[in-house]
């Protein structure tokens, strides 16, 4: 009896224990490896407020730049990625002046994209009836814009869910920056920590100097 | 075998001798020992009245002074009556009550009464019924079990209907008591963990009269367990397998490791309670903690809309997309008191909490959680055998919280309150009415951030409550219960409710004839909403109205020794239902409530129960609906007709107890016509297609051994064909397709009520 009993307390304290431990699992990411010379950055701007209302990035000074938008984008030479929504634009093709330009590597681990092809890269184009932001107040809207269609893929969407559900496929691009340096970018989240939609974190690392490896 | 017992008998025999006259309390097929059977012996020189329990033994001593009526009555059993002398020793035999029928069941009339005599029919699902079939949650076993009851989805989760009654046309109560926290016009339906269960006691119709606002289409009354013996331990433990294994080489490195794990948990109920009862002065601890596995599911055809207007077929792509079903963890924690104050004085006093995180497939790092307190209590004062007063009160509390998993933080975004003091009074008078009358107030308080758009806004609403009900016991056969209430709302001003039921016994047969008026105040939702979702907006109005209904039904019962039958018509009128219409006439659409649909629901529903070949038992029931509503307009549809088939075996010996169970809910066919805008060959046109969804069948099986009556162990199979649609949406089953389980209980407490007949055995 006494023994019964007590299993009976242990398989209690340990149900107990298995509900609350699961809170600490794991709240913090893993130590950064020493040769890894990737950089991951969470945008602070929500980007999907309004259509024309893109966030842009330059890895010169590895910040969001500020004084960019729809009227003077083409001609700046302040920013190499913007995002929109699930969206992004290269400063290159339609989009601006630059180089920048992109492929797609597939749905491999980042590291193990060690070299950028030399050719095959895409540059932005004019979209007709493209552009959807579909959360918040605005409800989907359709416009005509300049992007990049190589990365139409990074989200999967889910349009049944109320707002829409912004999925990572975690797919590795290859780029070129504005300067035409290479890049290696991986989109990985669309939500903030509170949850919030359109703050895009993205993981790149540029190529040494000027030349394709990515060691 | 018959040796063992007969020497049994003796031992007991030669022990007893010992003492005073024992009486002896047996079951008449299994000859097993009935303990906690309550004697009640009654004077025949004096009337006077003494009271006793058997023990574990099923022995109790002769309390009769001289010569006496004796009445044994038991939970399950038919109560016995008989003539008894002093010192005289023995043995009683008490029948089962195979068709439960002398369930003390309460919600009916909110007094007490025996099933057969309860003046609206009422169904009743008993903890036995919980324990056999290994279930966890009440939800389930009420859409097994109850006909006409459909358990859904909706869009923001799961979706009760009971006669093509939508869930906010519902009452459901624990002890009597609102429950807070809604989502979608739906309780938490996690909160109502099956293991502390009695009873569950389901009306169908209206119950305005006596419940107030919402009780248009039904109650459903859960009624939580009291112990009755001085010690009870229990603790049961259920295992289900994976509904889905979403991410099946999930890593510890993986960066979102804890959303993941948190959509893979298992299938596990884990409950166990601790209870006493020393003279009436009694009490209960229960915890439960559960978690359930998230999945998905696909489309595996694709849908094609034949435009009859149009006369053009189109061919859906098959939709890449799933339903996700949450998956979610919780904890509940309840506690009871009861304190004998002075003979005439009953103190009861409870409270739970719960706590409750929702898991879904959106991977933007934060969860719902749950969080609900409830207390309250009760002070019943018994001035005489024929009056008593009753003065209680009740609080629910419920949160709803964001949890952001990286932050480890979270942020209240709701709060719904309900405050609910009653004085209730009840007499007798002539022994042949029963009045109950009182008075009640309901505080509720709602927080919500879908009032404003991007913040949290609150609202408050009070109602005032007076009503009263006189239950006349014309003669043996005839019986009537009239009745009435008066609210006074905040918002709506004053709102009366009548009722009237009678009943009518002849020999094997009862008719009942139920009218009653029910209804429902609009929701601080319905009434305020601002809420700008997707691409439209959902908008309240405060010009609402209640909605309002008249509910008729009349039935009949047969009941004989080896069968059970009832059928039941009813026609329900509903006045001002509230509802959504669309609106797009803005530039930005709304879905804006109005009162603006009358509704006629008709139908009828046979329920039958029959006993053979001793050991089986089968029960079915079929439930037709007329609902005059273009089901097209519906979140989801009712089939019109549903029905369950259940056929159980049960074989008990001494220590040992069998229960098998095969069962089915059969959901009839669903179609409709439905429309659409269409963009064809160039215009923006009305097509209108049909829509039909196929009969299906739930079956299940379920297999329960009870051990030395303190251990049951359960195994079972949901869904037994892997019964799947291949289509889904809100008109279809979500069920992930067949799952085994098992489930362990044990009473620890009667096991050292063995220990304790073996010392007295070797005496």
């Amino acid at each position: 009896m006494r023994n019964s009993i007590k299993f009976l307390g242990m398989a209690l304290l340990s149900l107990i224990l298995g509900f609350t431990s699961c809170k600490k699992d794991k709240t913090e990411e893993e130590k950064p490896d020493a040769t890894d010379k990737s950089v991951t950055v969470s945008l602070s701007t929500k980007n999907n407020v309004e259509t024309d209302v893109w966030v842009y990035y330059s890895f010169s000074t590895k910040a969001e730049v500020s004084g960019v938008d729809s009227t003077n984008f083409k001609t700046s030479d302040a920013w190499d990625i913007a995002f929109h929504s699930r969206h992004i634009r290269l400063n290159g093709g339609t989009s601006g002046q630059g180089l920048a330009a992109a492929y797609d590597a597939g749905v491999v681990d980042f590291k193990s994209v060690t070299t950028a092809n030399e050719t095959g890269y895409t540059t932005d184009t004019f979209v007709v009836d493209a552009l959807y932001a579909g959360n918040g107040a605005t409800g989907p809207i359709y416009q005509d814009t300049d992007m990049n269609t190589v990365f139409e893929n990074a989200f999967t969407v889910d349009e049944n869910t109320h707002p829409p559900t912004y999925s990572p496929n975690l797919n590795v691009y290859v780029m070129k920056t504005r300067t035409g340096k290479y890049a290696k970018i991986m989109i990985k989240d669309y939500y903030n920590d509170l949850g919030e939609s359109g703050y895009i974190t993205f993981r790149y690392q540029l190529a040494e100097g000027d030349t394709r490896n990515f060691e | 075998m018959r040796y063992l017992y007969i020497l049994v008998l003796i031992l007991i025999q030669i022990f007893s001798y010992s003492q005073n006259a024992t009486i002896t309390v047996v079951d008449k097929e299994t000859k097993k020992v009935l303990p906690y059977v309550n004697i009640c012996f009654e004077s025949l020189i004096n009337s006077k009245k003494d009271y006793t329990t058997t023990n574990m033994q099923g022995e109790a001593e002769n309390k009769c002074s001289d010569k006496c009526v004796i009445s044994l009555s038991f939970v399950g059993y038919k109560t016995l009556f008989d003539t008894l002398n002093s010192l005289q020793s023995k043995t009683y035999e008490l029948q089962a009550d195979v068709f439960n029928l002398e369930q003390v069941v309460v919600t009916a009339t909110r007094t007490e009464k025996a099933l057969k005599d309860a003046p609206v029919i009422t169904q009743v699902i008993t903890s036995k019924d919980i324990d056999n079939r290994g279930v966890n949650n009440v939800k389930q076993i009420i859409e097994e079990d109850i006909p006409g009851v459909e358990m859904q989805r909706g869009g923001f989760g799961a979706d009760i209907k009971m006669q093509g009654l939508e869930s906010r046309n519902i009452l459901i109560l624990i002890d009597g008591e609102r429950i807070a926290g809604e989502t979608g016009n739906n309780i938490d339906y996690s909160r109502l963990n099956a293991s502390n269960v009695e009873r569950v006691e389901i009306i169908k119709g209206a119950a305005s009269a006596l419940y107030g606002s919402q009780a248009m289409g039904g109650v459903i009354n859960i009624i939580t367990k009291k112990t009755r013996k001085k010690l009870e331990i229990s603790a049961g433990m259920q295992a289900t397998q994976f509904n889905e294994i979403n991410f099946p080489d999930l890593k510890y490195e993986d960066e979102n490791y804890n959303f993941k794990k948190n959509l893979d948990l298992p299938n596990l109920n884990f409950n166990a309670s601790v209870g006493f009862n020393i003279k009436n002065f009694s009490g209960r601890t229960d915890f439960v903690a559960k978690s359930f596995d998230a999945y998905q599911l696909y489309n595996t055809n694709i849908v094609v809309k034949d435009y009859i207007n149009l006369d053009t077929v189109i061919y859906d792509s098959l939709s890449l997309f799933p339903k996700g079903i949450q998956g979610y963890k919780d904890i509940t924690i309840s506690q009871k008191l009861s304190v004998p104050l002075h003979k005439k004085l009953i103190l009861n006093m409870n409270g739970t909490y719960y706590t409750h995180n929702e898991y879904d497939f959106v991977p933007d790092k934060k969860y719902l959680n749950f969080i609900d307190y409830t207390f309250g209590g009760n002070l019943i004062y018994s001035i005489s055998k024929d009056f008593s007063i009753t003065a209680s009160y009740h609080q629910d509390i419920y949160d709803k919280y964001d949890f952001y998993e990286r932050l480890f933080e979270k942020n209240k975004v709701y709060r719904n309150t309900f405050i609910n003091p009653k004085l209730v009074s009840s007499f007798k008078i002539k022994k042949k009415q029963f009045i109950t009358a009182g008075f009640e107030y309901l505080n509720e308080y709602m927080q919500s951030g879908l009032f404003i758009a991007d913040s949290i806004a609150s609202h408050t609403m009070n109602t005032s409550v007076f009503f009263v009900q006189d239950d006349i016991q014309f003669n043996k056969k005839w019986n009537a219960v009239v009745g009435g209430r008066i609210d006074n709302h905040s918002v709506f001003g004053t709102y009366m409710s009548p009722k009237l039921s009678t009943m009518y016994k002849l020999k094997h047969l009862s008719f009942r004839m139920n009218y009653a008026k029910g209804f429902r105040s609009p929701t601080a939702k319905e009434l305020y909403m601002n809420w700008d979702i997707a691409w439209f907006t959902i908008k309240g109005s405060e010009s609402l109205q209640p909605e309002t209904n008249d509910y008729l039904s009349f039935s009949t019962e047969y009941t004989k020794s080896w069968l059970n039958t009832s059928i039941n018509i009813y026609k329900n009128w509903l006045q001002n239902k509230i509802d959504g219409e669309w609106d797009y006439s803005m530039p930005r659409p709304v879905y804006q409530y109005k009162n603006a649909k009358h509704v006629e629901l008709s139908g009828f529903e046979i329920l039958s129960k029959i006993k053979f070949l001793k050991h089986f038992m089968l029960s079915g029931a079929y439930s037709y609906l007329n609902d005059n509503r273009p089901q097209a307009d519906l979140v989801s549809s009712t089939s019109p007709h549903t029905g369950n088939i259940k056929l159980s075996y049960q074989y008990t010996k001494k220590r040992y107890e069998i229960n098998i169970m095969l069962s089915t809910t059969i959901i009839g066919a669903k179609e409709f016509d439905k429309e659409e805008t269409v963009f064809f060959r160039g215009d923006t046109l009305i097509g209108t297609y049909h829509v039909y969804y196929d009969a299906y069948s739930m079956w299940k099986l379920v297999v329960n051994q009870r051990l030395f009556n303190a251990v049951d162990l359960t195994i079972g199979v949901e869904n037994l064909f892997d019964y799947r649609p291949t289509i889904i949406d809100f008109n279809t089953s979500m069920s992930p397709g067949r799952r085994g389980f098992v489930s362990l209980k044990i009473d620890v407490d009667n096991f050292f009520g063995r220990k304790k007949k073996k010392k007295t055995a070797s005496k």
